[in-house]
């Protein structure tokens, strides 16, 4: 025997299912379309090069030196990192123009029988930026390279240098000249780094080089005196 | 009210022969069969009992669940013998028969089920030798809507079905014969009763009625 109305019932219920079933699918797709509407519609969101710095500092293992051809992009970075330089970091108020830089210790060295000089009594630096395994006595202050300056990098270069580590000077030396080639202090540091590791010839070179395009007293002077 | 057509849907083998494309080639395929041993495979309900009863008037019929000394009783050169829902002999009377026809003596008819027939003929004695395979298919949607019609037109029923309610039906049947009896005999049992009790909103074959039959029949959940 059928029982119409447990039929009937159950038909309606059945309908109710298949009809929520139906619009909860519509209010899915309509929902899915709506998204990907309003995705497409935002504008691409650009990435701030304060960031791509820190980005390419965890990827990279060596400092990285800007190349010439990125310059514009060098002077940006050296506003965002001047308006968050720490205390710590400000570099000293006198840089390599105040050095009194005895060229007779110049003469003084026997560039051609002397092997390159490294002083004993000082373990030489080592600077990994990558890692920043600097010891805490050292004076040279961790300067990491998103913070790198004109400065600082002269900074660094000098500091290598009064502590007889002339290939990290040099390193620094090329840094800083990657950011000013105008400065003549970054120069006559470079050269007096290539004097003391014996590449005499070079450091003339280099001092000739700069002093065709511009003109320094203090230059010429280091000239004469290495070419004497 | 719709007593008649409910009767006219009862599944019965004394009921009118209403030919379709996949009855007449099966009937054309056995009757022009030179082989002595013949299969007749189909799903439960598609029809073969009714087809054997109506065209192989003249041969012998036996009952399924028969013995070796029943058969041996019963054979004939003369006539063909049909075993019906042969599915249930044992294997060792199947190997029988399968032995008798190889004499080419006696020519046997062997009706079964789909499902189970393919696991017989799987078997290698039966891959190797020459029968005939006839299956019957099941009838079409239309071949559906014509027996429904001619069904309701016998029996001056009023309330004829749509397109729409003709393939749900078929949907819910899939062309078998047997199910497309029980669904039509269960929608106007449901509409006597509407009749009946003066259920207005179902005095009519509608979408309701059709999934109530489907819910009865146990061709849906809910």
């Amino acid at each position: 025997m059928i029982d119409f109305f447990e039929l009937e019932h159950r038909c309606k219920k059945l309908k109710r299912k298949k009809f929520i079933k139906f619009f909860t699918i519509l209010i899915l797709i309509f929902t899915l379309i709506g998204a990907i509407i309003y995705f497409l519609k935002q504008p691409k969101i650009q990435k701030s090069p304060q960031k791509e710095i820190k980005t390419k500092d965890i990827n990279h293992t060596k400092p990285k030196i800007i190349p010439k051809k990125e310059k514009p992009v060098v002077i940006i970075k050296k506003i965002i990192i001047e308006k968050n330089v720490t205390p710590i970091q400000k570099p000293k108020p006198a840089p390599m123009l105040n050095v009194n830089i005895d060229f007779q210790n110049i003469n003084d060295i026997n560039i051609t029988k002397k092997p390159s000089i490294q002083k004993p009594k000082q373990k030489p630096i080592s600077i990994q930026t990558q890692t920043h395994n600097i010891k805490p006595k050292q004076k040279i202050s961790v300067i990491q390279e998103e913070t790198i300056t004109f400065k600082k990098a002269f900074v660094l270069a000098k500091q290598y240098y009064e502590n007889g580590d002339y290939q990290n000077s040099i390193k620094w030396c090329k840094i800083a000249s990657k950011i000013d080639n105008t400065d003549e202090r970054i120069w006559k540091l470079y050269a007096l780094n290539l004097v003391k590791i014996g590449k005499k010839d070079k450091a003339i070179k280099i001092l000739k080089t700069y002093l065709e395009f511009r003109d320094s007293t203090e230059l010429k002077y280091l000239l004469q005196r290495l070419t004497q | 009210m719709y007593e008649n057509v409910i009767q006219s849907f009862e599944d019965s083998l004394n009921d009118e022969v209403f030919e379709t494309f996949a009855f007449n080639m099966a009937v054309n395929e056995l009757k022009n069969s030179k082989n002595h041993l013949n299969f007749l495979i189909a799903p439960p309900g598609a029809g073969k009992s009714f087809l054997l009863t109506h065209t192989f008037k003249d041969a012998i019929f036996l009952k399924a669940l028969l013995t070796k000394e029943e058969i041996d009783n019963n054979l004939t050169t003369q006539k063909l013998i049909i075993i019906d829902e042969a599915q249930l002999l044992e294997p060792k009377l199947i190997e029988y028969i399968r032995i008798l026809t190889d004499t080419k003596q006696y020519r046997f008819l062997l009706s079964m089920h789909l499902k189970e027939a393919k696991e017989i003929l799987e078997k290698e004695h039966f891959k190797s030798r020459s029968i005939n395979i006839v299956e019957l298919k099941p009838i079409t949607k239309e071949e559906m809507n014509r027996y429904i019609n001619k069904k309701l037109l016998l029996n001056n029923a009023n309330h004829l079905f749509s397109k729409k309610e003709f393939s749900t039906i078929y949907n819910y049947t899939k062309g078998n014969f047997r199910n497309i009896k029980k669904f039509s005999k269960t929608i106007f049992e449901l509409l006597d009763f509407a009749t009946k009790n003066n259920i207005k909103k179902h005095m009519k074959i509608n979408s309701c009625l059709i999934t109530m039959a489907a819910l009865h029949l146990g061709f849906i959940n809910d």
